[in-house]
C-alpha cells in the first residue's frame, strides 16, 4: 500500500468530545448478594461532555427496594431474597442496575482460604519484608504473598502446637494479640479489635480453625471499577470498587481485602481504601491486587479547567490514528514533522545502522518527488544493512556468544543461520518455531544451539518467556509473582515444556546433539510433583507423544497467540521510536501496562496479517508521522515521554556508533575473525569486544534481558571519545583532511564536508565562521592539524553521538 | 657441513647426545609413483642414521642431516602405495624420534601461491591436482578451475587429519557469480575435514574456497586440497568382508550415481581397511573405512525394514544394511539359547556413516511379534555407535531393531552389525608419561644403550579371559634381550627390562608385542600399542591420532651411568616400611645427579616417585611403605634412571627385583590405659606371634605426648605379653593420646620394621579430694511463675495503662 503524500489524511482539529453527550454509569453493572453476610459497594461515575469524569456517588439520588436490601451510603447488604433494581439519578440522567438477593437465610461458613488468607496479604503479613521472607520473621513464616495456603495453615495451626492458636480462648491467640498489638509485634499493630479483619479471624478461631475442603471455590477473575477516569485538577477524587468472581459462580466485594497501588503517584495517588486523588498532570495506572490477580485501570489527571483544542495533524496511517487518539485523550498536541536532512539521518541510523553518505544525502535532498520519504524507506528496507541490524538485535536476545562450552565454530554457524533467516525475510514465527523445536547436531542444525547455549531447564523456561513473550516470569520460580498474574503453577507448567530436552556428545567435543529425550520432568517445589505442560496463560495441551517443544513452538508462534505478535511488534516499535509501548520491551506485566494498548494491539494484528513479515511492519512504523516527528517539543508535550508526541533523542548504540565513526573518518575497523572494514554490527560472538564497545554498553549477551544494551551516557564515554584511541587515531588513519587539502579545498568546503559526513547537514553560517576562524589563523604548515582538531570537535559533539 | 660433523665428533667424547625429536615433516604429502625429498624438522637430529618407515610402499633412498634440527631424506613412493596417512620416525645414534605423518595421494601436488585471498586473485589450477597450502590467521584461499558442463567436480581436504596442529577447515565450491554451490565443513567419513562433489551445471570457471571454520589459522595450518573429477561416494555396501576375499562393493552417494567395484581385501590381520572407489575419472582420496574379519558377511535384503520379513542370521555373522529413509527401522533376527552370551556391535559412525545407531533386542513370541524387550543401547565406549553384550534369558527367536537416534535415514546411513560370541582379546599399551599433554610422545620408544639396559612399563589388560600369560617381544634388534616375568591375572602394569650387548650394532626395529596366554588359544595382537596423538583442541581433547601396533626399539650409544637395586632380603610387612638401596655406577667422565624412579606403581605399596642420587654420589635410599591392607604377595619391580649428560636426558634402568609384602610377624593388642598427671602406669600389649623369629625383637612405644616417657622393651619369639612402664609428670598434657608400637625384628641381618598396636592413653587431671557436703538450704514455696506470653501481655497492659492517650488506630 503506497500512499502518495497528497492523499494523506488530514484530521481537522477538534476538541476531544465535541458534540459528545454527558453520560452516567453505575459500577458494578450488576449486583448479586448471596448469603446473609454478603455486601456490595458501588460507585456512580458521571462523564462530562469534555471527557472529565466525576465521582457522584454521594451527590446522585439512589433508589433501591428497602425490603430486599439495606443501603448504608454506598454499601448494600441483603435483607430478603428477590430481585430488584438500583436506580441512580444525576444531572437529569438515570441508570438502572439489576440487583439480585439469594440465600439470605444461609450463612456462608468461614473459610481459611477465602476469608483468612486475604487478610495476610492486605495487612502485609506475608510480604517479603515480614513473615513472607524465605526464613520468615521472628520465628514465624508465611508463604510469600500467600502462594502456599496449605503450608500457611500448617504453620499457623500445627507448628508449635498451641503457640499461635488458642482454641480455648480464641481472643488470646497469639495470632490476634500480635495483629492488634496487644503483645509486642515487630510489625506493629496491623488492625483494631473492631475491624472486620479481627472479626473474621476471630470467627475462624471460634469455629475451631477449620481447614478448607479441596472443593472450596477459588477466585477466577477480578474486576476493578470504574474502568477509567479523567480527573479534573489536583485533589479531585474517585473511589474504586473491586469485585472477585469465584469458581462456584458467586462474587464478592473485596474492596476491603484488596491491596491498592499506583504506578505513578505524582499523577494519581491511591489510599488503602481505594480512593484515588489526582495530582500533577499525567497518566497513572491504578491497580488492585487480590489473590493472585492484579488488575489495573487507567486514570488521567488534568490541570483544573484545562481548555484544549487538538491541532490539525498529519495522519499517514493507522499508527497515527491510534497515537493521535491517545494524545487527544491526554490533551497533548504532537510536534511537527522533522526536516528532510534529519529524517534521512534518522532513517539510515535506524534502518541501516549507519550514516547516510554525502551522496545518499544529496540524492534525497535534491529529489522533488512528493513521496520521496516513502521511496527511501522502501529502498532501505531491501538493503542488506537492514537485515544486519536485526541479526544483531536477535543475536543479543539469543545470547550468541562463545563460552567454555560453546565453541567459536558453533557460534559462527548459529549466527550464519540467523542471518540467513533474517536476510531471506523468513517469517519470524517460522524461524522461531524452528528454533524452539529442532533436533540434531549443533554443527549440522545450527538452530539447536539455542539449547546448547542455555542448558539449565529453568533458565530456558524464563528465557523463552522473556525473549518471545516479553514476560519476566523469574519471580514465579519461588513464589507467585507479586506484580503479575503468574503463579508457581504457571511457571512449572511452562517449564515442563523444556523438561525433556535431551543432549548428548558426539565424536567432536565442540558438538552437541539436541533431541527429544521423551522423558524427564521438573517437580513443582511446593507440590513435590511435576505438572503437565501448560501454556502461559493458556491451556494444558494434548501432547500425544509429540515433542513438547514442538507443541510449545506451535502455540507460541500461532497467529492467535495473544502475546507473541504483540511482543515482537513492540520490539520493532521500540527500535524505531526509542521507547516501547510497553517499556522495557521484555517486561510485559499487568502492573506495567502499555502506554497505548489499542496501538500495540493493532500493530500485533497487522504483524499477524502480514504473515509475520516484519519488514512490512517496519514500513508502517517508518511511514507514520509519529516516527517522522521532530524532537522539538511543544509546550503541551514537553513533559510527555510515553505517548510519542515528539521524537526521542537517542544515544546511538555502541556498535553503530563505532561504525559511524569509522564511516565518517573512512578508517575501517578490524575485529577478530572478520575482514578489515567489517562492521562492529557484524561481530558474531558476543564475547568479542573492544574497549570502545564495552564503554559504550555493548551487551555481553550473558542474559536475554534487553537491559544488557546500555544506552545511558557516561563520563568514561566522553573521555574516551575525547582522549581515547578511537576518534583521533581514526581521523589520522582515514587521511581525509590530507585528501581534501590535496584537492585544494577551502576551509569552508572542508568544514562542509565534515558536517555532511558526520551530521548529515550543512553547517550554519555561525558554525562555519566559528570553525574556519582557527584554520585561517593557523600557519600554513599547521592547517592540517587544526582541521583535524575541527573534525575531532565535530565527532565529539552531542549531535553526532545522538540519533535525533 | 664437514665442520658440523667434526664438531659433533669432538663433543661426543664429553657430551652425550640426547633423544631426538621430530615435530613436522614437510611437505605434508606427495604423489605416489614419484620420488620426493622430505624434510624432518625437530631437535637433536645431527646424528641421524635412519628413517623408520611404518607402512609398505615408501622406500628411503638417502638421508642427510643438514642442521642439528633438520634431516632431509629422499624417498620413493611406489605407484601402488596405499593412499592416505603414512608414519615415520628418525633414528639417531642416541635414540628414536617422535612418530610423524606424511600423506600419500594419487594426484600431482601443486603449491598454494599467495596472494589468493579473494575471488579476484584466485590462483588458477588445473583439474586433478592436490594443492599443498597453508591458512594463516583469518586467511581465505581461493582457487579457480575451468570445468565443462556435466562433469563431476570433487573437492576434498586433509587438514585436521594431517595431524600438524588443531586446524578445522571449511571448503566450498562457488560459481562465477560467487554463489556457493557446495559447502563442506565436517564429513562423516573424514571427520573435521570436509569434501563435496557437484555435477558441473554449465561450462565456466569455478572457485574453490578454503578457510578455517571459525576464520582461525596460523603458520602450522597446512592443508592438502584435492580438486578433480574423482568419485566421492559417501557410503559403501557391504561395509566389511573377510580377509583375502574379493568383494564387490557398491559405493553410494556420488553425484554421478552408484559405483560398483570389486576389491580384494588384504589377508593380513588388520581389522579396519580403507576401500577407495575408483573410476576412469580418478580415485577417491579419502576412501571409506570398512571392517575386515572372519565373520560370514550378509547383506540386507529389501525386507529388513519389516520385522516379519527380516532375514534370520546365524551367530556368528556380520549384517550389512542401510536405513534408506527417515524413520526407518531395520531388523535382524536370530535364534539363541538360554545362557548364550552374544556381543552385538554396530559399526556406523566409526566407519563414516551418518547413522547414530540405537539397537534394541526383543524376544519374539511364537507368532513372531515382540514379546518383551531384553536390552538396548545408544552409545558405547565413547563413540556414537551402539554395542552391547547380551546374556540370552531363554531359548527363542530374537529380533535386533536398529534405527537412527534422531530417526533419520538416507543413502549414507549404512551400517555393519557384528553378532558373535565374546572374543578373547588383549590390550598392551606403552603408557603416556605426561598425562597433562597427551601429544607428548616422550618415552614411547625404547632406546637401549649399548652395554646397558632400560626398564620400561607396559600396560596389560585381558578381555574375555584370565590366567597367566607372557609378553612376547619377538622382533628385537640383534644383540638386544628382554627380561619379562610371567604376568599374573590382575597385574595392570609390568616392568620390562631390555639389555643390549656392548658390541650390538646400532639399529632399530618396529617390534609388534604380543600377549601369549600360558594355556588356551592365542589371542589376536593388540592393534594400538603406542597411542600417538597428533592434533589437540581445547582442553587437550584429541582430534586426530594414529595408534600403532608397533614399538620402535633401537640400540643406541652407551650411556655413562648404570644403576642396581639392592634387593631386600626381608619382606615389607603390611603397615610397615623400609628403605631400598639403589647403587649407581658412573663412567669417570660423568658426575651429574641421577634421578631414579619406580617403573610401575604397586597397589597398596607406596614408593617415593623420584629420588635423586646427588652429584658425585653413588647411592641413595628410597623410602617405601605398605598399607595395612596391601595384598601379601611377591611383586616384581624395577627402577629407571634419568640423567642429563650434556644435550638432554639419557635413560637407563635397574635389574628386575623382588619385593615381598608379607603379613606382620607379630601382632599386638594394646590395652586402653588411663593415668593421672604425675602418676605412672603400665601399657600392656598382648603379643601374638604369626611368624616365629630368632633373636630379640625391640619394641618402642611411640606417639607419646611430651613429658611422657616409656622405655623400649626387648622380647623373644613366643612372648605372650609385654608391658611398657609409662611415666608422666604433673605437666604432661591432659587428654586422649594414641601411642602405637614400633617393632624391629632382625632377619638375615636386615631389620624388618613393623608398626603395630595403637590404642588410647588418657591422661587425666588428678582427682580433687572431697570436702564435707554443705547443708541443704530450706526451700520456700515460690509463686507460680508467669509464662512468657503472660509476662508480655502483662507488660503491654501496663504500658497501655501508663499511656495517657491510646495511639491513633492505624489503618492497615
Amino acid at each position: 500500500m503506497k500512499l502518495p503524500l497528497s492523499l494523506l489524511l488530514l484530521t481537522v482539529g477538534m476538541s476531544t468530545a465535541t458534540g459528545a453527550e454527558p453520560t452516567l454509569a453505575v459500577y458494578p453493572p450488576t449486583i448479586a448478594l448471596e448469603t446473609q453476610r454478603d455486601r456490595q459497594t458501588f460507585v456512580v461515575q458521571f462523564t462530562e461532555p469534555n471527557g472529565i469524569t466525576r465521582d457522584v456517588t454521594a451527590a446522585a439520588k439512589i433508589d433501591v427496594d428497602a425490603k430486599l436490601v439495606k443501603r448504608d451510603g454506598y454499601t448494600l447488604t441483603p435483607l430478603a431474597d428477590g430481585a430488584t433494581t438500583l436506580t441512580a439519578t444525576h444531572a437529569g440522567l438515570t441508570v438502572k442496575v439489576p440487583v439480585t438477593v439469594t440465600k439470605v437465610a444461609e450463612d456462608r461458613p468461614i473459610s481459611f482460604k477465602l476469608d483468612v488468607m486475604p487478610i495476610f496479604l492486605r495487612a502485609g503479613c506475608n510480604s517479603g519484608g515480614c513473615h513472607g521472607a524465605a526464613r520468615g520473621k521472628d520465628g514465624f513464616r508465611l508463604s510469600l504473598f500467600g502462594f502456599d495456603p496449605d503450608g500457611d495453615y500448617q504453620r499457623l495451626c500445627r507448628e508449635f502446637s498451641g503457640r499461635r492458636i488458642n482454641l480455648a480462648l480464641p481472643r488470646e491467640s497469639l495470632l490476634l494479640e500480635k495483629s492488634t498489638g496487644k503483645v509486642p509485634h515487630t510489625g506493629g499493630k496491623r488492625f483494631e479489635e473492631n475491624d472486620e479483619y479481627y472479626a473474621t479471624m476471630l470467627r475462624w478461631l471460634e469455629a475451631d480453625v477449620p481447614s478448607d475442603a479441596p472443593t472450596v471455590a477459588t477466585p477466577m477473575s477480578l474486576e476493578v471499577y470504574p474502568p477509567s477516569a479523567v480527573l479534573d485538577g489536583k485533589g479531585d477524587t474517585q473511589r474504586l470498587v473491586v469485585r472477585a468472581k469465584y469458581s462456584d459462580g458467586t462474587d464478592r466485594d473485596v474492596t476491603k481485602l484488596a491491596l491498592f497501588m499506583s504506578n505513578n503517584d505524582t499523577a494519581a495517588k491511591i489510599d488503602g481504601d481505594g480512593i484515588v486523588t489526582a495530582g500533577e498532570r499525567g497518566e497513572a495506572f491504578l491497580m488492585a491486587r487480590f489473590h493472585t490477580f492484579t488488575i489495573g485501570v487507567p486514570f488521567i489527571s488534568l490541570p483544573k479547567g484545562l481548555e484544549f483544542k487538538f491541532p490539525a495533524t498529519v495522519e499517514n496511517n493507522y499508527v497515527d490514528t491510534l497515537v493521535n487518539a491517545k494524545l487527544q485523550k491526554l490533551r497533548i498536541d504532537p510536534s511537527p514533522l522533522c526536516n528532510d536532512s534529519t529524517f534521512v539521518r534518522r532513517l539510515y541510523l535506524d534502518v541501516c545502522g549507519r550514516l547516510p553518505t554525502p551522496e545518499e544525502l544529496a540524492r534525497f535532498l535534491v529529489s522533488a518527488v512528493p513521496n520521496k520519504r516513502e521511496l527511501l524507506i522502501d529502498e532501505l528496507l531491501q538493503s542488506s544493512d537492514f537485515a544486519q541490524v536485526w541479526v544483531l538485535k536477535w543475536a543479543d536476545m539469543l545470547q550468541i556468544r562463545t563460552t567454555n562450552d560453546v565453541s567459536r565454530k558453533t557460534v559462527l554457524l548459529y549466527h550464519d543461520w540467523l542471518q540467513d533467516k533474517i536476510s531471506h525475510n523468513v517469517p519470524t514465527n517460522e524461524w522461531v518455531k524452528e528454533l524452539l523445536s529442532t533436533s540434531g547436531s549443533t554443527f549440522k542444525v545450527p538452530a539447536t544451539n539455542y539449547y546448547q547455549i542455555e542448558r539449565d531447564l529453568l533458565k530456558l523456561t524464563e528465557n523463552a518467556a522473556q525473549s518471545f513473550l516479553g514476560m519476566r516470569i523469574q519471580c514465579a520460580q519461588c513464589h507467585n509473582h507479586p506484580f503479575d498474574r503468574w503463579t508457581m503453577d504457571d511457571y512449572y507448567g511452562f517449564a515442563s515444556f523444556f523438561s525433556q530436552v535431551g543432549r548428548k556428545r558426539t565424536e567432536d567435543p565442540r558438538e552437541l546433539v539436541i533431541f527429544n529425550g521423551g522423558g524427564g520432568e521438573i517437580n513443582h517445589p511446593v507440590l513435590g510433583k511435576p505438572l503437565p505442560p501448560k501454556f502461559l496463560g493458556g491451556d494444558v495441551p494434548k501432547l500425544e507423544g509429540r515433542d513438547r517443544r514442538l507443541v510449545l513452538a506451535e502455540w507460541l508462534t500461532a497467529p492467535d497467540n495473544p502475546y507473541f505478535a504483540r511482543n515482537l511488534a513492540n520490539l520493532v516499535w521500540t527500535h524505531f521510536l526509542g521507547q516501547g509501548i510497553v517499556d522495557p520491551v521484555d517486561d510485559v506485566r499487568i502492573s506495567n501496562p502499555p502506554s497505548n494498548d489499542p496501538l500495540l494491539d493493532e500493530l500485533g494484528k497487522k504483524f499477524v496479517s502480514y504473515k509475520f513479515d516484519f519488514r512490512k511492519l517496519v514500513r508502517d512504523i517508518c511511514m507514520s508521522a509519529a516516527y517522522q516527528r521532530s524532537t522539538q517539543s511543544t509546550p503541551a508535550n514537553a513533559s510527555d515521554t510515553r505517548n510519542f508526541a515528539k521524537a526521542q533523542v537517542r544515544r546511538i548504540r555502541a556498535e553503530t556508533l563505532l561504525d559511524c565513526i569509522a564511516q565518517a573518518t573512512e578508517a575501517p575497523n578490524k575485529f577478530p575473525g572478520l575482514p578489515l572494514g567489517a562492521r562492529a554490527m557484524q561481530i558474531a560472538d558476543g564475547n568479542t569486544s573492544t574497549y570502545f564497545l564495552s564503554t559504550f554498553g555493548r551487551p555481553m549477551r550473558e542474559t536475554v534481558c534487553s537491559c544488557e544494551v546500555r544506552l545511558e551516557p557516561t563520563l568514561s564515554q566522553s573521555l574516551h571519545l575525547m582522549n581515547g584511541d578511537t576518534v583521533s587515531p581514526k581521523i589520522r588513519q582515514g587521511k581525509l583532511i590530507q585528501k581534501w587539502l590535496a584537492e585544494k579545498k577551502s576551509a569552508e568546503q572542508i568544514v562542509e564536508e565534515i558536517y555532511l559526513r558526520a551530521m548529515s547537514r550543512l553547517p550554519s553560517a555561525k558554525e562555519t565562521a566559528a570553525l574556519t576562524a582557527p584554520v585561517k589563523a593557523a600557519a600554513p604548515g599547521d592547517k592540517a592539524k587544526v582541521l583535524e582538531d575541527v573534525f575531532w570537535s565535530v565527532l565529539n559533539s552531542r549531535e553526532f553521538m545522538f540519533n535525533h | 657441513m664437514r665442520l658440523t660433523s667434526l664438531m659433533c665428533l669432538l663433543f661426543s667424547s664429553t657430551l652425550f647426545a640426547a633423544s631426538p625429536s621430530v615435530g613436522l615433516i614437510l611437505p605434508r604429502g606427495g604423489q605416489r609413483g614419484t620420488e620426493i625429498e622430505l624434510t624432518f624438522q625437530g631437535g637433536n637430529l645431527s646424528d641421524a642414521q635412519e628413517v623408520l618407515v611404518y607402512y609398505p610402499g615408501i622406500t628411503v633412498r638417502s638421508i642427510a642431516s643438514v642442521k642439528p634440527n633438520e634431516v632431509k631424506a629422499k624417498v620413493a613412493i611406489a605407484p601402488d602405495c596405499r593412499l592416505g596417512e603414512h608414519a615415520f620416525r628418525v633414528r639417531t645414534a642416541s635414540g628414536v624420534s617422535d612418530l610423524r605423518t606424511f600423506w600419500v595421494g594419487a594426484l600431482p601436488v601443486l603449491d598454494e601461491r599467495e596472494p589468493n585471498s579473494s575471488f579476484e586473485t584466485a590462483q588458477p589450477i588445473s583439474k586433478n591436482v592436490t594443492v599443498h597450502g597453508m591458512i594463516t590467521n583469518e586467511d581465505v584461499d581461493y582457487f579457480v578451475v575451468e570445468c565443462v558442463k556435466g562433469e563431476r567436480l570433487s573437492i576434498e581436504i586433509e587438514g585436521m587429519r594431517l595431524g600438524t596442529i588443531f586446524f578445522d577447515p571449511t571448503i566450498a565450491i562457488c560459481n562465477e557469480a560467487k554463489a556457493e554451490l557446495a559447502v563442506a565443513d565436517d564429513a562423516f567419513i573424514t571427520g573435521q575435514d570436509g569434501g563435496a562433489s557437484i555435477v558441473v551445471p554449465a561450462d565456466g570457471r569455478y572457485f574453490v574456497q578454503v578457510r578455517e571454520t571459525a576464520y582461525g589459522g596460523n603458520g602450522s595450518s597446512y592443508y592438502r586440497l584435492h580438486v578433480g573429477n574423482f568419485p566421492r561416494p559417501t557410503a559403501v555396501i557391504p561395509a566389511g568382508g573377510r580377509p583375502g576375499e574379493t568383494v564387490e562393493f557398491r559405493f553410494l552417494g556420488d553425484p554421478l550415481g552408484e559405483i560398483k567395484q570389486k576389491i580384494k581385501l588384504p589377508t593380513s590381520n588388520l581389522t579396519m581397511v580403507r576401500v577407495h572407489a575408483q573410476t576412469d575419472q580418478g580415485i577417491h582420496a579419502a576412501g571409506i573405512e570398512i571392517r575386515v574379519n572372519d565373520l560370514p558377511p550378509l547383506v540386507e535384503s529389501a525386507n529388513a525394514s519389516s520385522l516379519k520379513a527380516a532375514a534370520a542370521v546365524t551367530i556368528p555373522s556380520a549384517f550389512h544394511g542401510t536405513l534408506q529413509a527417515p524413520g526407518e527401522i531395520d531388523y535382524v533376527r536370530f535364534k539363541a539359547t538360554k545362557g548364550q552370551v552374544i556381543d552385538l556391535t554396530c559399526y556406523a559412525r566409526r566407519i563414516g556413516s551418518a547413522l547414530d545407531p540405537v539397537m534394541n533386542l526383543d524376544l519374539l513370541d511364537k507368532d513372531g511379534n515382540p514379546a518383551r524387550g531384553i536390552q538396548g543401547n545408544d552409545d558405547s565406549g565413547g563413540s556414537s555407535d551402539a554395542a552391547m553384550r547380551v546374556t540370552i534369558p531363554e531359548d527363542g527367536d530374537y529380533a535386533l531393531r536398529v534405527y537412527d537416534h534422531l530417526r533419520g535415514g538416507g543413502p549414507n546411513f549404512f551400517y555393519r552389525i557384528e553378532l558373535r560370541p565374546p572374543e578373547s582379546t588383549a590390550v598392551l599399551r606403552v603408557p603416556h608419561v605426561d598425562s597433562n599433554n597427551r601429544r607428548n610422545q616422550d618415552r614411547q620408544t625404547w632406546s637401549v644403550p649399548k652395554g646397558g639396559r632400560i626398564a620400561v612399563p607396559m600396560l596389560v589388560r585381558r578381555d574375555g579371559w584370565n590366567g597367566p600369560a607372557t609378553l612376547a617381544l619377538d622382533d628385537l634388534p640383534p644383540g638386544v634381550t628382554a627380561t619379562i616375568d610371567a604376568i599374573d591375572f590382575g597385574t595392570p602394569t609390568v616392568p620390562v627390562i631390555l639389555e643390549a650387548k656392548a658390541d650390538a650394532a646400532m639399529a632399530a626395529k618396529l617390534m609388534r608385542p604380543r600377549l601369549v596366554p600360558k594355556e588356551g588359544p592365542a589371542v589376536p595382537s593388540p592393534p594400538d600399542v603406542v597411542d600417538v596423538e597428533l592434533s589437540a583442541g581445547r582442553n587437550n581433547t584429541t582430534y586426530h591420532k594414529l595408534p600403532t601396533d608397533r614399538i620402535a626399539v633401537a640400540v643406541a650409544e652407551a650411556v655413562p651411568f648404570r644403576i642396581e637395586v639392592i634387593e631386600p632380603k626381608v619382606p615389607l610387612v603390611q603397615g610397615g616400611s623400609m628403605q631400598l638401596r639403589i647403587v649407581a655406577t658412573r663412567d669417570p667422565s660423568f658426575k651429574g645427579p641421577i634421578t631414579v624412579q619406580p617403573v610401575i606403581g604397586l597397589p597398596g605399596v607406596g614408593i617415593n616417585g623420584a629420588t635423586t642420587i646427588p652429584e658425585n654420589a653413588t647411592e641413595c635410599l628410597v623410602p617405601i611403605s605398605a598399607a595395612g591392607n596391601a595384598a601379601p604377595r611377591k611383586w616384581r619391580q624395577a627402577f629407571s634412571a634419568t640423567a642429563n649428560a650434556g644435550a638432554g636426558n639419557l635413560h637407563t634402568g635397574s635389574q628386575l627385583f623382588t619385593l615381598e609384602v608379607a603379613p606382620p610377624f607379630v601382632t599386638l593388642a594394646q590395652q586402653r590405659t588411663a593415668v593421672e598427671q604425675g602418676a605412672n602406669t603400665v601399657v600392656v600389649c598382648k603379643v601374638t606371634t604369626a611368624t616365629p623369629f630368632t633373636g630379640k625383637a625391640k619394641a618402642t612405644l611411640v606417639g607419646l605426648p611430651p613429658k611422657v616417657t616409656a622405655e623400649p622393651i626387648e622380647f623373644d619369639s613366643g612372648t605372650a605379653e609385654i608391658a611398657f612402664q609409662v611415666k608422666t609428670d604433673a605437666t604432661s598434657p591432659r587428654g586422649k593420646h594414641k601411642p602405637f608400637v614400633q617393632l624391629e625384628i632382625v632377619k638375615d641381618g636386615e631389620i624388618i620394621p613393623h608398626n603395630l598396636g595403637g590404642g588410647e592413653l588418657r591422661i587425666d587431671a588428678p582427682r580433687v579430694k572431697k570436702t564435707a557436703a554443705a547443708a541443704p538450704k530450706p526451700t520456700t514455696a515460690a509463686p507460680k511463675p508467669l509464662s512468657r506470653l503472660e509476662q508480655l501481655r502483662q507488660e503491654q497492659e501496663e504500658r497501655e495503662k501508663a499511656a495517657a492517650k491510646p495511639p491513633e488506630p492505624k489503618k492497615p
